[in-house]
């Protein structure tokens, strides 16, 4: 008989030894009697040679070589039964261990593939990104023809490719729609080591200016559009009312650029561009040569470039060059500070789960002295005792790290599909899934501080003298555990305190950018975005005829207040720096210009935005294309150029290369606004008359009389109406723009709220804990207490105080700790300043609450015994 | 009664059950029966060290067990001695012998004689 069979065939086996023993038992009582001893004392002899029967079984089972097994199995169905004994407990401990776990896991998988991998390119390590610094704005992009000659001169790179995004317009079923694509220069998929699914890349010729009409297809479009057709290749895609040949269709694991592409083109350089300098267009990737590095590229870069330089001084200089990483390049330090904080946030959380487990596990320890003691008594030895703990501890932490592996892969899913925007555009999200190593990291830590916090009171217990734990037979625990559970519970509290101040202000900070905009009214407007790129708007008036039949149009709609166009809207992205020169200082010789945002309106833009006007005029019908250049200026830039006295009537003019151009007179001065969500200051904006300035896009603002939505369908037919052929783009009312933009803040706002709340919750388990401990131990105190005709308020207010002391010992180091680490992230904090007083007031005020209603239920439990009962429960 | 038996040498108890059962099938009782008998009360087999013993004997193959009627008729678990534990049996009584004979010629000396 194996001993699988054996162990399969327990009961049977038990069975037989137990027959086997009693025999030998009724034997010796048989052979005692005929010795001439009473039944009874032969009874009473027999037993006493016999000793423990179950001792006797174990050690046959141990002879037999399965006992370890056994007593495993057995171990583990202990650890199983406490699961109904103490469900409570369990579920608890399980609970709190999965939050920690899964929470853990998921935030890890995220920041390990957006710090380590956020898109899926091999050798991505060998990848970088070559721009020139461009002052005030995040695009990092390369005019054309400096691009070219990095290309020609570099020796650390192997190759370098360029591209641009191209959006553009296909013909759907219900008129034109959007659609994102790439111009990318010869080397683009060689230097990315990609291969088309289908088909090939571009050939050298087709990058020759009249021979691009040529596509190759994204996975997403191929399915989209032509429905995975096999025979795609050779069928054309008609963008811009051209027909472009499918040449190729790249697999679905190919994502590069991130955003939002859905084909790529090849760029087809004219001389023309080939030789613009000033005009940064192209995103550049390289291909670092093998054996060079980054440092290796930088520096060459930087001679080349200085070289480039000497070579063009009026379009270079004093412009930087920066060689990035193309990891550094997607994800910027802010996007990596703020996963660095989730990430911290989440261990916090995970060691606030750890700190409860083991007190949970403390608490019970106290209650169990009893039970381990009879265990004792009967014969268990010290090492089968602490097994017998730790299995279920062990069993515990299993059992939370399943619990948190549901968890993690729900909390990934969900991270998966509601990535925001911004996100999306640094990160491949679709590839997110949960990080096997994370898991087990995090596993290791639950079944280690299970294993951990089992263990100190599996010695602490065995250590315990026997005849005190069956005699006072209470849930007495000794000293030094007790101290370790005021220290857990407080540093949880400290804890707590610190993640909900951070969580308050992120919060508090998003909804205040969110909701209040100083100096205009995002409410009711509805904004779209137009661009004339067509050929029949190649001239400046056509598009001015546009924009008016357009304003008409839309004016004429019932609901409709007023209307404007402007080159950017507020939270719409948009750039437009231009250095400037006021004639403050036309005769001071600075190399330093002031700059500003240029942006140009319509006459209405200020009245439909409700921005008020400090100044001056608006613009109206004087300031057509001809007459003397006029702006407004936002108050900043005012303030910025001539002290904010006497504005209107100053002059100032664009600073450019190679002309000279006219003074603009200033006739008014508008309230600042602010334009992005993540504007630190107000912007300096030049505000142009459109008919002075044209633009080829415009973002319209609409504002409506009633809920901005209804209005979607009838301004897009009103846009038809005027070109049937014009697409009409990003649809939205303001409150979703500035939503949008805030994507990536909400989201790390949200995500830091629900770790704030798992950690107010696991504080108050682990207070509720430590006090109901406390109260059984004191059970025979609070009975005598009572039987002497305490007040039942005065012994609730007793047991209360203890946890309202922890509570207002950690608040207090809390406070204090989350005000410095909130100082030292002041740079993650938008909306909100770090010193925010309702926050640090709110958290302590909501701890108190929660703490006090977690100490509340145990001492009301306490004062409802029987002072009998309690006085004869020893 | 505890003073008076004589303890057994570690490894020695399964050397006199395989003894035992060489004779004849036997059950638990009777072995230690047996043991007493024969050693005039000096061995007195204790069931905590009895049945492990008979159980490790049985699980190594040196014995092997039946259940059948014993001679008042209930049911009991009888050990014999296998092939192998008459291999085993053999070898074990030549060590005791050896060891036997060494110790008892260590004892034989006179005190003064091994200096």
């Amino acid at each position: 008989m194996n001993w699988w069979s054996r162990l399969w065939r327990k009961a049977e086996l038990e069975e037989r030894l137990d027959a086997e023993l009693r025999f030998h038992f009724d034997y010796q009582v048989r052979d005692n009697i005929q010795s001439g001893m009473s039944e009874e004392e032969a009874r009473r002899r027999a037993r006493l040679e016999f000793g423990s029967i179950d001792v006797i079984k174990e050690q046959c089972g141990e002879a037999s070589g399965t006992l370890w097994v056994e007593s495993t199995l057995r171990d583990l169905y202990y650890g199983l039964r406490l699961f109904y004994k103490d469900l409570g407990f369990a579920a608890v401990a399980v609970l709190t261990m999965a939050l920690g776990i899964g929470a853990n896991t998921a935030i890890f998988s995220f920041a390990k593939l957006l710090l380590n991998k956020p898109v899926s390119l091999p050798q991505l390590d060998r990848l970088m990104s070559v721009s020139v610094v461009t002052h005030g704005s995040d695009e990092r992009l390369l005019a054309p023809a400096n691009y070219i000659d990095l290309r020609v001169r570099t020796k650390s790179l192997e190759s370098i490719a360029a591209y641009e995004e191209w959006a553009t317009s296909v013909q759907g079923q219900n008129g034109p729609e959007d659609i994102h694509g790439v111009r990318v220069s010869e080397e683009f998929f060689a230097t990315l080591a990609a291969e088309p699914a289908q088909g090939r890349i571009f050939l050298d010729e087709e990058h020759q200016p009249g021979h691009q009409q040529v596509v190759i297809l994204s996975y997403g479009v191929w399915q989209s559009e032509f429905g995975g057709d096999s025979h795609v290749l050779g069928r054309t895609l008609r963008l811009d009312g051209e027909n472009y040949e499918i040449v190729g269709v790249m697999p679905a694991t190919f994502q590069f650029p991130l955003w939002g592409q859905q084909f790529w083109a090849p760029l087809a350089l004219k001389s023309a561009e080939k030789s613009e300098r000033a005009k940064e267009t192209l995103a550049t990737v390289g291909r670092l040569k093998d054996g060079a590095t980054l440092e290796a590229a930088r520096a060459e870069m930087e001679t080349l470039w200085t070289q480039l330089q000497r070579q063009y001084p009026s379009a270079n200089r004093e412009r930087e060059l920066s060689v990035v990483s193309l990891r550094a390049q997607l994800v910027d330090g802010d996007s990596r500070a703020f996963v660095i904080l989730l990430l911290f946030v989440a261990g916090f959380v995970l060691l606030i789960a750890c700190v409860n487990v083991a007190n949970l596990q403390l608490s019970r320890a106290g209650s169990r002295r009893r039970e381990i003691a009879i265990r004792v008594a009967l014969g268990a030895t010290r090492i089968r005792l602490i097994r017998q703990l730790l299995t279920e501890s062990v069993v515990l932490a299993i059992m939370g790290g399943a619990v948190g592996l549901l968890l993690a892969v729900w909390g990934v899913s969900v991270l998966r599909t509601n990535m925001p925007e911004q996100v999306r555009r640094i990160c491949d999200t679709t590839s997110l899934r949960v990080d096997v190593q994370a898991f087990i990291f995090m596993l290791f830590v639950a079944v280690a501080s299970g294993v951990l916090s089992g263990l100190a009171p599996a010695l602490q217990l065995s250590r315990a003298d026997l005849r005190d734990g069956l005699e006072t037979g209470g849930g007495r625990i000794v000293g030094g555990g007790k101290r370790l559970q005021n220290i857990f519970v407080i540093s949880e509290v400290i804890l707590s305190v610190v993640l909900l101040i951070g969580a308050g202000l992120m919060v508090k900070g998003f909804s205040a950018l969110a909701n209040h905009n100083p100096g205009w009214e995002p409410q009711n407007l509805v904004a779209f975005h137009v661009n004339l790129s067509s050929s029949q708007y190649a001239a400046p008036r056509q598009r001015t005829a546009f924009y008016e039949k357009a304003i008409d149009r839309i004016n004429s709609l019932p609901a409709v207040q007023g209307v404007a166009a402007a080159s950017g809207v507020p939270y719409s992205f948009y750039e437009n720096e231009v250095e400037v020169i006021s004639d403050a200082q036309a005769e001071v010789r600075s190399r330093q210009f002031p700059t500003a945002m240029q942006d140009s309106i319509t006459s209405d833009y200020f009245r439909v935005m409700n921005i008020p006007l400090l100044q001056g005029r608006y613009f109206d019908q004087r300031d057509g294309d001809g007459a003397p250049a006029v702006a407004i200026v936002s108050e900043s830039m005012a303030r910025r150029l001539w002290w904010g006295r006497d504005v209107v009537g100053r002059k100032v003019k664009l600073l450019e290369r190679d002309a000279d151009p006219e003074w603009i007179t200033v006739v008014g001065v508008a309230a600042d606004i602010r334009h992005e969500v993540y504007d630190r200051t107000f912007r300096s904006v030049l505000y142009r008359p459109l008919e002075q300035a044209p633009d080829e896009a415009m973002d319209f603002i609409v504002r409506s009389s009633g809920e901005p939505k209804q209005l979607f369908a009838v301004v897009h037919s009103a846009i038809s109406e005027v070109d049937r052929n014009q697409p009409v783009t990003h649809m939205q009312t303001m409150s979703q723009k500035i939503r949008e933009q805030a994507s990536a803040l909400h989201m790390v706002a949200t995500l830091m709220g629900l770790f704030g709340l798992a950690a107010i919750f696991l504080s108050a388990i682990g207070i509720y804990g430590v006090i109901t401990h406390s109260v059984t131990e004191r059970k025979r105190e609070i009975g005598i207490r009572m039987a002497l005709g305490a007040q039942k308020a005065k012994v609730v207010k007793m047991v209360m105080r203890e946890g309202v002391l922890f509570t207002a010992m950690g608040g207090a180091i809390g406070i204090g700790l989350g005000w410095f680490l909130a100082r030292l992230l002041s740079s993650l904090l938008y909306g909100v300043q770090a010193w925010d007083l309702a926050v640090y007031a709110g958290v302590p005020a909501l701890l108190l609450l929660v703490s006090t209603g977690a100490t509340a239920m145990p001492a009301m439990r306490a004062v409802r015994v029987d002072p009998v009962m309690a006085l004869r429960y020893e | 009664m505890a003073n008076t038996k004589t303890d057994l040498l570690q490894g020695t108890l399964d050397l006199l059950i395989l003894k035992v059962t060489a004779l004849e099938p036997i059950h638990g009782y009777a072995i230690a029966q047996r043991i007493q008998q024969i050693s005039r009360n000096a061995l007195q087999v204790q069931q905590g060290s009895l049945y492990p013993a008979l159980h490790r004997l049985e699980n190594r193959g040196f014995v092997a067990a039946e259940w059948h009627e014993s001679e008042t008729g209930r049911d009991a678990k009888f050990y014999r001695l296998t092939a192998k534990g008459r291999r085993q049996l053999k070898s074990e009584c030549d060590n005791w012998a050896r060891l036997s004979e060494a110790i008892g010629l260590i004892l034989q000396v006179a005190d003064g004689e091994a200096l």
